[in-house]
């Protein structure tokens, strides 16, 4: 019944066709392969699909230092060997190699992942995906794991121009460091990353204990996992959290990141989840009927990606997708099955229930610090009071949140801040 | 001892005097610096050269057989490369740290008379061959040392002449300067943290008064003085004293899986499986632990258990009756004088660490980062709030912690970093929208049917069919006409934008406008076991392919080698395939299993592919 919701597809043909160089597990050809999955399915028949613009090197400004976009910008495989102060110093090589059509690159997918918080912020859609986006461990001056330009940080930015509080979520098994680094300060947005931690495992960050700091403190939010983790344990433990941040944070818009590198059998994943867990936290997600953008990021095993990219096209499409792939040109990649479930492999579930429930009361622990704060905060920064109504008033509030959800949060208002509220008024006339 | 003024910082350096002042060669033994080095001139160098290859079969003799072959000679880049000179450069420049650090390996590369784009695997030379036998040489010294002059040991030392062996450690001294110049970055930034009390005593003793703390333990208690070299060797070595800054570019950002932990592991095995290491020297009783503290590095060893033990138990103020409550394996001190350890893992693990050094020192020394770095400023905050004993007990695990780590199983902790270079300008929410630019939404390339074909959402998402009217359903026949028709209908819907999408090139269609021996030679070179070479394919591919862009070659070898690849490993090991890992995808190419497996059909490797045996589609 609600598959009014518009969506809008990001791809741009060029985005697969770079190459990282051998060895080097991120294969932008998956992204191909994904979105010649999704049209194998026939989903473009239920989705608006846009080729983004390549953002402009001040767009890509907005977050990162001028030097360091300039530089991408300049840097050429042949040039690189003149530049190796800067190469060192931006963290280019090795992981985060200098390749043809560098920029190129950078500038398409982080393109899409702006143009959809664009969209969305004009309302011009309910849901936006740009599975090429979601590189979330760049950094505001250098380049990290894999990924150049945060995109996911800009198109945040860009959600912050419409709306008060940006809710990110991050299901990549990595830490989303670049996004909760560049919002440590803020608690205009609250991160929320679901990663494996330990053993050294990159990028060495993301333990429960940070928490942001200054205005941001209590405001990025950790969830440390150890190998293994299965969809039972994964999808319980990211409802319970994703709920509870929901109706804590009130955000006007959602960004989730669904890194692929969280399902079983990746090649630099440790995680269990089958592309039905992982779907199944996008689902989730979508249920808050709050304005919604969906990007790729990690995922190095490249059909498992389309696979899983393609289930989740179809989740947000409302669209159970049967399980044998239809015949196409990359049919032999999903070999032997040829099917889009791919069991799970028989790996040990290292997450007692001992510490996934004290890491989740921990969480919700520091949630509870927040529903407390703003009686403190809303006096300093009256602007965030209003937020409520606001937004309220700019979206459909038919679609915008569920009726529980909504007589939550009119209950919570009554109860908790209508004095504040009232002083507040008073102060200003 | 002309030259300890420029040392006085440099805890391992004295050290090593003070052990030389002890040991056999009483006088002129104190490092004569770089200017020695660089005076000795060619007859020097000469000398040197002669030494290097002397002592580097000997040390590969030793190491191989604990640490599995290193082959020799060492080639980069199809190149023989010299290692003395590769040692003496990165010598010069103030060793692997710095040049790490300053990014020079470019420079070295080029003086070596290499492409400078190889800089990345001279640099893994050196990590892997000389950073391990610096160590090694050091460690022989040192040994030596102990041994009281005795030159009739097994490590290929007795035939050097003394001064040559002490030119060769003026080499290694200016290396050692190095990293203890980097050491006082640490300990200035460590200051910075306001850690008064704890960390002054302990970074103040250990690391700035270890002269006098030397002479005394030389002079007053021998034996405690050997003790204290010992730690002290063994901090030298120890993951988080070790300034090697550059290293955090090389290990640190690592996402790709790797050995990141299997230099911890090693590091770890060793100690467990010598705790008797007839080397030990003895260490002093738990009950003068206390009074050991901060006087030495073994002293630091104790903070550092401390630090670990106050953070598993959460209880910050009992630190000295956890100090005693914990046993602490004797072999944990003894690291650096144990041998038959693999020294590349020490290596690995040990420079990991400092890279928190780096981004904490960086961090406060950035001069317009009012924030200071996270340590600082947060528990300044802390600070405000919380008594202040706490404070200190706090900063202390805090930066005990980078120490301690390494010796437990836990993971590295790395802080957010903090400061305008990182973190983004979020603008105060005014409740008023601001202006969003509406032009750049992105240009609609296909749109929505209108809501009568919506009707037909049955068509929509069907999977494979379970029949069709082919007369062998899921022969190779009939796979390829269903393939070719769900295109051919693709194309129609999508007119256009199916070339812009660049759904013309994708599939095995692609090999169409390849030729036959095109084809073949892209094959033989994927097939190489050389793994640089292929690696130095994609760097250089028009030299292979004149007339291919490399977007072509990229797309021939998604669309068509992997497929075929693939198609391949599908019949034969159909249930364990993973063409993603091209690691193991060449590596089976490379290594006997795989060769042989492919070896076979190699010639007819793409007949294989398209001939009629792909009956397994079911």
């Amino acid at each position: 019944m609600r598959s009014k919701d518009r969506i809008a597809y990001f791809y741009d043909g060029d985005v697969g066709s770079v190459y990282f160089g051998a060895k080097h597990p991120m294969k932008p050809h998956r992204l191909c392969m994904t979105h010649h999955l999704v049209l194998s399915y026939d989903l473009h028949k239920k989705m608006e699909i846009y080729r983004p613009h390549k953002a402009y090197p001040v767009e890509l400004a907005q977050f990162h230092s001028a030097d360091y976009v300039e530089f991408l910008n300049r840097i050429t495989p042949d040039t690189q060997h003149l530049f190796l102060n800067e190469l060192t110093k931006y963290n280019l090589g090795e992981d985060c190699p200098v390749f043809d059509n560098l920029f190129e690159f950078c500038q398409i997918y982080a393109g899409g992942t702006i143009d959809a918080a664009r969209r969305l912020n004009n309302q011009l859609c309910d849901i936006a995906i740009n599975w090429a986006g979601g590189l979330h461990h760049a950094k505001k001056c250098e380049a990290s794991g894999f990924c150049y330009i945060n995109d996911l940080v800009l198109g945040i930015l860009e959600l912050l121009k419409y709306h008060a509080r940006v809710l990110y979520i991050d299901i990549d098994v990595h830490h989303g460091d670049g996004v909760e680094e560049a919002f440590y300060f803020t608690d205009r947005v609250m991160t929320v990353s679901f990663h494996k931690y330990g053993d050294s495992f990159f990028p060495g960050t993301g333990d429960a204990k940070e928490i942001g700091e200054r205005e941001g403190k209590f405001y990025a939010i950790n969830v440390p996992l150890k190998d293994g983790i299965d969809d039972s344990s994964f999808t319980r433990l990211f409802k319970t959290i994703i709920s509870k941040v929901v109706e804590t944070y009130q955000p006007g818009a959602i960004v989730l990141q669904c890194g692929a590198d969280s399902l079983a059998g990746d090649r630099l994943g440790c995680f269990n989840l089958s592309i039905d867990g992982h779907a199944e936290c996008v689902s989730f997600v979508k249920r808050f009927n709050l304005p919604l953008l969906v990007t790729g990021g990690g995922g190095y095993t490249k059909e498992n990606v389309a696979r899983c990219w393609t289930v989740e096209t179809g989740v947000l499409l409302d669209t159970e997708l049967p399980n044998e792939i239809p015949q196409n040109d990359y049919i032999k990649y999903f070999a032997p099955e040829f099917s889009l479930k791919v069991p799970n492999g028989p790996i040990e579930n290292l997450n007692s229930k001992s510490y996934l429930s004290t890491i989740k009361m921990q969480v919700l622990e520091n949630l509870r610090c927040i529903q407390h704060a703003p009686s403190v905060q809303m006096q300093e920064v009256p602007p965030d009071f209003y937020i409520p109504e606001f937004d309220e008033d700019e979206q459909n509030p038919d679609e915008r949140i569920d009726q529980h959800t909504q007589d939550k949060h009119i209950q919570r208002d009554d109860e908790y801040y209508d004095g504040d509220n009232d002083n507040d008024q008073m102060n200003i006339s | 001892m002309e030259e300890w003024p420029t040392f006085s910082n440099g805890s391992s350096l004295d050290c090593l005097g003070g052990v030389e002042t002890v040991g056999a060669f009483p006088g002129n033994v104190c490092c004569p610096g770089k200017d020695h080095v660089d005076n000795g001139a060619d007859h020097g160098k000469l000398k040197q050269k002669y030494l290097f290859y002397q002592l580097f079969p000997a040390y590969l003799k030793d190491s191989c057989s604990m640490d599995g072959v290193r082959p020799l000679p060492v080639l980069v880049d199809g190149q023989q490369l010299d290692l003395y000179k590769l040692f003496s450069l990165v010598k010069e420049r103030g060793g692997y740290a710095r040049v790490s650090k300053k990014g020079l390996w470019g420079s070295v590369t080029k003086e070596l008379g290499l492409n400078p784009v190889v800089c990345w695997s001279v640099k893994l030379v050196f990590d892997k061959y000389l950073n391990d036998f610096e160590r090694w040489l050091k460690k022989t010294f040192e040994e030596k040392n102990l041994k009281n002059g005795n030159h009739g040991c097994d490590w290929g030392l007795k035939l050097l002449p003394l001064d040559i062996e002490k030119e060769f450690r003026a080499l290694l001294c200016s290396n050692l300067k190095d990293k203890d110049d980097d050491r006082l970055v640490k300990s200035k930034s460590i200051k910075k943290k306001k850690n008064a009390d704890l960390v002054n005593h302990k970074n103040g003793n250990n690391l700035l008064d270890t002269n006098d703390q030397n002479n005394k333990s030389k002079d007053v208690q021998r034996i405690e003085g050997d003790n204290d070299e010992k730690s002290a060797n063994g901090i030298k070595g120890n993951p988080a004293t070790l300034g090697a800054e550059g290293a955090e570019k090389e290990f640190n950002p690592r996402k790709r899986k790797r050995d990141v932990l299997f230099g911890m592991l090693n590091w770890m095995k060793h100690i467990a499986k010598h705790p008797l290491d007839p080397l030990t020297q003895p260490i002093p009783k738990p009950s003068k632990w206390k009074e050991y503290n901060g006087q030495d590095f073994f002293g630091q060893f104790l903070r550092a258990r401390e630090a670990l033990s106050l953070r598993q138990h959460e209880e910050p103020n009992s630190g000295s009756s956890s100090l005693q409550k914990q046993k602490m394996h004797p072999a944990m001190y003894e690291d650096h004088v144990a041998f038959g350890r693999p020294a590349t893992g020490k290596l690995r693990c040990s420079e990991r660490l400092p890279s928190f050094v780096k981004s904490r020192s960086c961090s406060c020394c950035n001069p317009c980062s009012p924030n200071g770095n996270r340590l600082a400023g947060s528990h300044n905050m802390e600070a405000e709030k919380c008594p202040p004993e706490k404070t200190t007990e706090t900063l202390d695990v805090s930066t005990t912690k980078t120490i301690a780590e390494p010796s437990g199983d836990e993971s590295l902790e790395k802080q957010v970093s903090v400061g305008p270079r990182f973190q983004a300008e979020v603008p105060e929410w005014t409740g008023v929208v601001s202006e969003s630019d509406s032009k750049w939404l992105g240009t609609q390339v296909w749109t929505l049917k209108n809501d009568t074909e919506h009707a037909t959402e049955t068509d929509i998402g069907k999977g494979r069919q379970e029949k069709c009217s082919c007369e062998f359903h899921g022969s190779v026949e009939c796979v390829r006409l269903h393939i070719a028709e769900n295109r051919m209908k693709l194309k129609l819907e999508l007119g256009s934008e199916f070339y812009r999408w660049g759904f013309d090139r994708m599939g095995e269609e692609v090999s169409l406008q390849w030729t036959t021996e095109e084809e073949k030679r892209f094959k033989d070179i994927m097939k190489s076991n050389i793994p640089s070479k292929n690696k130095y394919f994609w760097n250089n591919p028009s030299k292979y392919f004149p007339k291919k862009t490399r977007r072509n070659l990229v797309s021939y070898y998604f669309n068509v080698f992997l497929i075929q690849l693939r198609t391949y490993q599908n019949r034969v090991s159909p249930k364990s395939v993973d063409s993603d890992d091209d690691e193991v995808e060449f590596g089976s190419f490379s290594d006997g299993f795989g060769m042989e497996a492919v070896k076979g059909p190699d010639d007819d490797f793409l007949e294989c592919s398209l001939n009629k045996q792909c009956t397994d589609f079911e």
